[in-house]
């Protein structure tokens, strides 16, 4: 990746409140024109982080580059970005039209250019018409449009976006990610998105880093994290995942032979896929690799049995709970319900059997 | 450090703003500032000037600056001062003490039994705390006085046959006005503790089949109790130092600490003494008031 | 819920209390007034005859209206000065991490619950050992200390009442602090502000303690009042005059607290 690629690049970013550390040692990269996200819990640092890039708070450590440039002492009025603020922050005591427009009295533009930008704004926005309107007369999908339109009529290098969706109720914001997402790819700006809510930052996003307290644990595209979690925060933290224990047990040749007790059964992973990897290990599978047999089905090799404990309806998809040792941890199993019928009626006590492809599983480190 | 050699560069106005944005707290301070100087010029150190006056002694028209005790060993000594302290600490308790529990019924209605305009209650109630407290007092002078609203008002029905003299003068006309001057400052508090009380709890409590009587001595009063105290002390703490109210309703009988200092400033002249008094005025405020809340930590220890 | 919850019933006792409450609260300032249209030099019942005459009398007197300008001078500078000062400082309690923002908090409000009688013998104290010669300026820097708190009190809770992030979006979006004071911190807190002004305006116009301790020879009204106190013959002038004084008083202070809302509530609540 070359300097021109890069348009935020955070190094060696540390801030503290007193005692409390919120943001610790964060360092990477944004590239120009990139949808990224800064995935994480609330209290992981995450707004913080932002809130940094904004100019709101100042780095008790490192430092933050945009388009090249050292921000420390940048007040945020002088930054090249603009923000959407968790509750949107429309100002009360503006219609629409002047809250869209605030930004532009330093441009000096002459009314009707200023109106010009602001109708463009509107359009864009999917508000025509509503220039008039007061800040109280909106509805929650209204007042994120606006607070779009209003950070985006400056042309900012960046936009940051606090949970944006966050207030919107569920189906309202399915929406607007697909159009949030459509209007990054035509403004062609580089979005930063705070989120919590893992299905919106895989969603969204062309890139996604990971937060818990305060430490950057993961920065990768959406199906390199989802793939290939680099520990088991990640994996647990962005879908769902089922965490087996295991223990090495010999290494030959390029592969090495690992022992799941849970599943009395062992099985053999690439070796070079267990660096970092102490000889205690979880292997970590997504619910949905795991396919589900009423009799030990004869192609894989490896194929576990267990008893089925719970099932769940849920349209689309049919998820089963699976219980490998009597009284022992149960194992998740998602299956689309079309595949689900076609094992028939099967209720909780009835024996089943797992399989899963090899290169299902993910080995990682127990921390 | 790589950043220090390009920070060097900067010209002087961003490193300012540099050290402004990164000192959330300076800034914070700055903004704060011209108001605790206005304070600190006007309140912190006449205060210390205060202190230090209190230990010097008037001799004639000028002061000995010798720095002792004699007006404090005065203040303590001699029966004037302590008698007029004891008594403006009394009248101020019996004062606060009627206040509060005439207060507390009303500040119970507007919490639990009004339910529309409660804005509209409350600034009627605290509004005339904040007009002319000269005014409010003249009106108990006018009323009680020796042609008096109510002196005339009985004559004129035929039940006295000459006026009566222990309406103004007393202690008595100090404590009915001083409750009424400052009614709104005992209210507020208490009004605020009982309207936050949760009512769907006491919902609760009504359910579990508690009488109302009851709900009130083991609920209400309990998770009231800390806006009676900060009430209580709102209202004490200013009415001992009054002055206003003893001088056109009180008379000698009914004269206070306050009207003590005022002379030590005006006709007596004894500046450092009128200090002392000051200063002893709130220490004696001060033990009253720590005695108090000593107290009201004992009951409730006591109640559990 | 089909059973009404008792709260919720009128209790006539209680509306009773409440009734005579609002009499004995009202009723003795009442009488101000009553006694003002009373054509007798003394105040005494029955009142034989109505007249404005004491009214008239009121204009003719110089000294009367000198003392309203000094009044009005002073009221409107402590308005102004505690106000803006209270605008910076609640702003800087609301918004900023300040170490040690209880005790200035305690520090500021003090003045709510100390005795006047203090803080004018102090500033006396400081003002003379000054040289300064007592005057209107004088009682006004004591008024600042009584008003600031009422200032802050009034405006605090307005601060608190808007989103931060409201401040934030407009630097955001280019604006300095100066800019965005004036575009977007003014018109929304503007209501504390007028607020506060009224307030503040009637505390300074009706305050004595002060003004007692720390006036010249320039008067302001209550000091001319509690001139005239001495003077029984006076007292229907001083009636007319305090009839006009409440009723101004009680209109201004009546704005104020309904435009302030909240302010009155939250006021004793963290004092």
């Amino acid at each position: 990746m070359t300097q021109h690629d890069t348009m935020i690049s955070i190094r060696n970013v540390g801030k503290r409140f007193g005692p409390v550390v919120a943001v610790e040692d964060a360092c990477f990269d944004i590239r120009r024109g990139e949808f990224f996200s800064i995935l994480g819990a609330s209290g992981s640092g995450k707004t913080t982080l932002l809130r940094i890039l904004a100019g709101f708070e100042a780095a008790t450590s490192g430092a933050v580059f945009i388009d090249g440039a050292q921000m420390d002492a940048v007040p945020p009025h002088q930054r090249p970005v603009n923000m959407v603020f968790q509750n949107y922050a429309i100002f009360p005591h503006l219609n629409v039209r002047d809250n869209i427009g605030f930004g532009l009295r330093k441009l000096k533009l002459d009314r009707a250019e200023r109106q010009k930008r602001i109708g463009a704004m509107l359009d864009l926005i999917k508000l025509p018409g509503f220039g008039d309107r007061h800040a109280d007369q909106l509805s929650g999908g209204q007042r994120q449009r606006v607070a779009l339109a209003r950070a985006l009529i400056l042309r900012p290098k960046v936009l940051l976006l606090d949970e944006p969706l966050g207030a919107l109720d569920k189906q309202l914001r399915e929406q607007m990610q697909i159009e949030l997402r459509a209007l990054q790819r035509s403004v062609g700006i580089t979005f930063v998105l705070v989120t919590h809510d893992q299905e919106e930052a895989l969603t969204l996003s062309d890139r996604i880093a990971v937060m818990a307290d305060g430490r950057v644990l993961q920065v990768d595209t959406p199906a390199g994290l989802y793939e290939r979690p680099c520990s088991r925060r990640v994996a647990g933290f962005v879908g769902n995942m089922n965490f087996l224990p295991a223990r090495v047990l010999s290494q030959a040749g390029g592969a090495t032979s690992i022992d799941i007790p849970g599943c009395g059964t062992t099985c053999s992973i690439a070796t070079k896929r267990l660096e970092h990897c102490s000889s205690d290990i979880s292997l970590a599978i997504r619910p949905e690799r795991i396919t589900l047999h009423r009799s030990r089905p004869a192609a894989p090799a490896i194929a576990v049995a267990g008893v089925l404990r719970d099932r769940m309806y849920l349209g689309e998809r049919t998820h089963f709970q699976i219980e490998l040792e009597p009284g022992g941890a149960t194992v998740a199993v998602s299956s689309s319900t079309m595949k689900a019928e076609a094992l028939g009626t099967i209720g909780p006590g009835a024996q089943v059997w797992l399989s899963w492809p090899e290169d299902a599983l993910i080995p990682l480190g127990n921390e | 450090m790589e950043e220090s050699p390009s920070a060097a560069r900067m010209p002087l106005r961003n490193r300012l703003q540099g050290v402004l944005i990164r000192h959330e707290s300076l800034r914070g301070f700055l903004l704060l500032a011209p108001a605790l100087v206005i304070l600190g010029i006007t309140v912190a150190v006449p205060f210390l000037l205060m202190s230090a006056m209190s230990l010097w002694t008037q001799i004639g028209f000028d002061y000995a600056d010798d720095w002792s005790l004699r007006n404090y060993t005065a203040i303590l000594t001699e029966p004037l001062y302590t008698t007029l302290l004891l008594r403006s600490l009394t009248m101020a308790m019996v004062a606060t003490f009627v206040t509060v529990v005439l207060v507390y019924p009303m500040a119970y209605f507007l919490a639990f039994h009004v339910h529309s305009n409660k804005l509209i209650w409350l600034i009627i109630i605290t509004l005339p705390f904040w007009t002319s407290y000269l005014l409010r007092v003249f009106a108990w002078r006018v009323i009680l006085g020796y042609e008096g609203v109510i002196n005339s008002g009985l004559m004129e029905l035929g039940l006295i046959g000459e006026p009566l003299q222990f309406l103004l003068y007393s202690r008595v006309a100090v404590i009915i006005t001083l409750a009424h001057a400052w009614a709104a400052f005992a209210f507020l508090p208490i009004y605020v503790s009982l309207e936050k009380i949760d009512k769907s709890m006491l919902e609760a409590s009504a359910d579990l089949g508690e009488p109302p009587v009851m709900r009130f001595f083991r609920v209400i009063l309990p998770l009231s109790m800390p806006g009676v105290i900060a009430g209580t002390f709102l209202m004490f703490i200013p009415t001992v130092g009054d002055y206003v109210t003893p001088t056109l309703v009180g008379g000698p009988d009914a004269a206070m600490i306050g009207n003590l200092i005022q002379l030590q400033f005006g006709t007596i002249n004894n500046w450092p003494m009128g200090a002392a008094l000051a200063i002893t005025m709130i220490l004696s405020i001060t033990l009253v008031g720590l005695f108090f809340m000593a107290l009201m930590h004992g009951l409730r220890r006591w109640a559990r | 819920m089909t059973e009404r919850f008792e709260f919720h019933k009128p209790n006539r006792a209680l509306q009773l209390y409440a009734g005579l409450f609002m009499a004995m609260l009202y009723v003795p300032i009442l009488f101000i007034p009553l006694f003002s249209f009373s054509d007798g030099l003394y105040i005494r019942f029955p009142i034989e005859s109505f007249t404005l005459r004491w009214y008239a009398e009121l204009f003719e007197r110089t000294a009367v209206l000198r003392a309203l300008e000094n009044s009005v001078r002073v009221a409107v500078s402590v308005a102004i000065v505690s106000t803006v000062l209270g605008v910076f400082a609640a702003k800087a309690l609301a918004r900023y991490r300040i170490p040690g923002r209880g005790p200035i908090l305690g520090f500021i409000l003090l003045p709510l619950v100390v005795p006047p009688i203090i803080f004018g013998v102090a500033l006396l104290l400081l003002v003379s050992a000054l040289k300064i010669p007592l005057s209107l300026y004088t009682i006004a820097a004591g008024h600042i200390i009584i008003c600031l708190p009422f200032a802050i009190a009034t405006l605090l809770p307005r601060f608190e009442g808007y989103d931060a992030a409201m401040e934030e979006a407009a630097a955001d979006l280019g604006e300095n602090g100066w800019w965005v004071f004036w575009r977007v911190t003014v018109p929304i807190i503007l209501p504390g502000i007028v607020a506060s002004l009224l307030l503040t305006f009637t505390v300074s116009f009706d305050e004595f303690v002060m003004a007692f301790f720390l006036g010249g020879t320039d008067l302001t009204l209550p000091l001319y009042i509690w001139g005239q106190l001495r003077i029984p013959r006076a007292f229907p002038v001083v009636l007319a005059l305090g009839t006009l004084i409440l009723l101004f008083s009680f209109a201004l202070v009546f704005i104020g607290l309904r435009i302030g809302r909240r302010g009155a509530i939250k006021l004793v609540d963290r004092g």
